[in-house]
């Protein structure tokens, strides 16, 4: 049985989180693990190993997307998708420097979003 | 010397010396033709004492029975008046009138007294002899007295001409006094001219200086200070007078004044004015100046100084850095502002992305679907906004592009066959234009998917975007389905879509719209967006 790619969602705007929840499993993915802060997504990441990171950068508390990014990168090379309201050129500077795979901005095409996904997984775990 | 001849007062000098030894020298030839007229007078004397002796002699010699004495005694008398003769025939000679007929006839006169005497003292004879004398005597006598009256007469001549011609001299020597006199007076009143408006000049520099609220400076290629007005005297709290002289090290701080002495330094060596910024931290805190130096040339053409006008400017920078940093602030509060829009449309369009999920009925998920659409196309404009660097308004024609491609992606399915024919002229709007605008083409796109294209049907969604002449923005729209066979629906139909799009065209936007369903669908509107570029 195909095993289905585990995305990590972090996302401080419940609504939205909610929203790519079920849009990633309405089109077979598994959302491992929704997180808000940066802090907590370290953490998920270590205790869920997901395949992929959806990250937004706008977070509450300290610690934003990117410099929870960073945290991750130390660890892996995973792919990285950013998503963010911010949309200016220090920004993605900023958020380029983890090597994303992609830079979503908000509110985000879920379509595109998905075939994203997809794509990266293809790439990642090629057909035996 | 040639500038000291070109010197008005030399030039008098020179005249008035000219003429006083033009004067003198006329002076010495008139004293000069006096003495020899007085040696001629003296000649004229002589000639008549002769005569006289000549006269007496001969009467003593002539006279019949007279004693031996009284014949030596004549005869001496003769030798003594052809001596006086002798005399004043050479001192006329000598003199100064030699006129060649009266020479002549002082030779004759010479040679027949000494014939005569030679006669006389040979043959001594008398009777005859003395007669044939007497006559000879009076000959010459008569032509002594016509010689006489000839050389008064020529003196007199002389004396007139030499006259008139001094009294030229005199004229003119005058007239080069006058004139010198005159030239020297006005020479004077130029000079006093000359040195009031000077006066003036200087009165006028010296209150500029004074009184520009600027600094005014000067500070030779040594570094001495050679001028200070009261404004910089007054802010380093020094006397002017004082500063003359002095190197700005006795009353600046060393990084101070080594900043100001490496500005003299670039002018002296460009050789050109300069503008700069500088700072002086002094008394009540640090100033910052806009300062222009500039080389002061000498008359040789070198740098010999380094001259200042520095402008108070600290409270001009404050007020700059204040509106930096509230322009700053704006910009901040615009991209959280741009961002929080975003995010809450991010969670509308998440709450209608849950409900669709939640709904198995096709006309309720195209409801959200189209709601979601709508959502997205204001957004990308709160996106162009924040890409574009300016956040009161975007490339219209950009947008738009970019927009009909995310709502043909968004309503399309698989078997969408439909291409765009766009034709966008750059154009900026602001935010209150691009959304309305949004929002027209999403309608109208949707409605061309909906209706025109369904079912598989192959066609071109055509969009136009131009400022006309009368500085309107129009907008075209048409796709070439079948159009609507029926006409456009009415106002109490179910689909609203049209009525926004004419409600938003007309009421929001104050645009003339028109709708055209003969050949496809079309649709126009045209707009004036004066009033909305005003009120940014």
């Amino acid at each position: 049985m195909e095993r289905r790619p585990k995305v990590l969602i972090v996302e401080d705007e419940a609504i939205t989180a909610l929203s790519i929840r079920f849009e990633l499993e309405r089109t077979g993915h598994e959302v491992c693990a929704f997180v808000s802060t940066g802090e907590e997504a370290a953490e998920a990441f270590d205790r869920a190993a997901p395949d992929l990171v959806l990250m937004d950068i706008g977070l509450g508390g300290p610690m934003d997307g990117i410099a929870a990014a960073s945290r991750i990168r130390e660890r892996s090379d995973v792919p990285l998708i950013f998503i963010s309201g911010y949309d200016d050129e220090p920004m993605r500077a900023r958020a380029n420097a983890f090597l994303p795979l992609e830079f979503f901005t908000k509110p985000l095409d879920f379509e595109l979003l998905v075939e994203t996904i997809d794509r990266a997984m293809e790439v990642r775990t090629p057909p035996s | 010397m040639r500038d000291e001849i070109r010197n008005p007062r030399t030039l008098a000098y020179a005249a008035i010396v000219l003429s006083a030894a033009a004067m003198l020298a006329m002076s010495n030839i008139h004293s000069a033709q006096r003495r020899a007229i007085a040696s001629d007078d003296a000649v004229l004397s002589s000639l008549r004492l002769a005569r006289i002796d000549l006269n007496r002699g001969f009467l003593r010699t002539q006279s019949s029975g007279a004693a031996s004495s009284d014949r030596d005694e004549g005869l001496a008398m003769l030798r003594q008046a052809e001596q006086t003769l002798a005399e004043a025939s050479r001192a006329y000679a000598d003199s100064g009138v030699r006129s060649p007929e009266n020479l002549s006839s002082f030779a004759e006169i010479d040679g027949a007294f000494a014939s005569f005497m030679s006669r006389l003292e040979t043959d001594g004879a008398e009777g005859e002899r003395y007669a044939e004398l007497r006559i000879s005597f009076y000959a010459i006598e008569r032509k002594a007295e016509l010689l006489d009256s000839a050389i008064q007469e020529e003196l007199r001549e002389f004396l007139r001409g030499l006259d008139a011609q001094y009294v030229a001299a005199l004229w003119l020597a005058s007239f080069i006094l006058i004139g010198v006199t005159a030239a020297i007076h006005a020479s004077a009143r130029a000079k006093a001219r000359i040195s009031a408006s000077l006066r003036e000049s200087q009165e006028l520099m010296r209150s500029i200086i004074e009184n520009t609220p600027s600094f005014v400076y000067a500070f030779d290629t040594e570094g001495r200070c050679v001028l200070a007005n009261r404004r910089v005297a007054d802010f380093m709290r020094v006397d002017a007078e004082w500063m003359i002289g002095r190197r700005r090290a006795e009353w600046m701080a060393e990084e101070t004044e080594k900043a100001h002495r490496l500005n003299d330094g670039q002018v002296l060596e460009g050789n050109e004015p300069i503008t700069i910024e500088e700072d002086i931290t002094e008394g009540d805190g640090r100033r910052v100046f806009l300062t222009t130096k500039f080389p002061l040339l000498g008359p040789d053409g070198r740098v010999w100084a380094v001259g200042g006008i520095s402008t108070d400017i600290t409270e001009r920078k404050r007020s700059e850095q204040e509106l930096r940093e509230a322009l700053a602030e704006r910009e901040v509060l615009l991209r959280e502002l741009n961002h929080r829009t975003k995010n809450n449309m991010q969670v509308i369009s998440s709450w209608l992305a849950l409900q669709s999920s939640r709904s198995d009925d096709p006309a309720v998920v195209a409801v959200l679907r189209e709601a979601d659409a709508r959502i997205k196309a204001m957004a990308l404009v709160h996106r162009k906004l924040y890409q574009g660097g300016n956040l009161s308004s975007i490339d219209l024609a950009d947008y738009l592009r970019e927009l009909l491609g995310v709502l043909v992606a968004a309503y399309g399915d698989e078997d969408l066959r439909v291409s765009t024919a766009l034709d966008l002229q750059e154009l900026r709007a602001v935010i209150d234009v691009a959304v309305p605008c949004g929002l027209i083409v999403s309608e109208l796109v949707s409605n061309s998917l909906k209706h025109a294209f369904k079912d598989g049907r192959e066609g071109t969604i055509a969009l136009t975007l131009k400022r006309n002449a009368a500085d309107e923005i129009e907008l075209a729209y048409s796709d070439d389905g079948p159009g609507c066979p029926g006409g456009l629906p009415g106002p109490g139909s179910k689909g609203i879509g049209l009525a926004t799009v004419k409600a938003i065209g007309e009421n929001q936007l104050g645009g003339r719209v028109r709708f055209e369903t003969d050949r496809g669908f079309s649709f126009g509107l045209a707009f004036s967006d004066a009033g909305f570029r005003a009120r940014v």
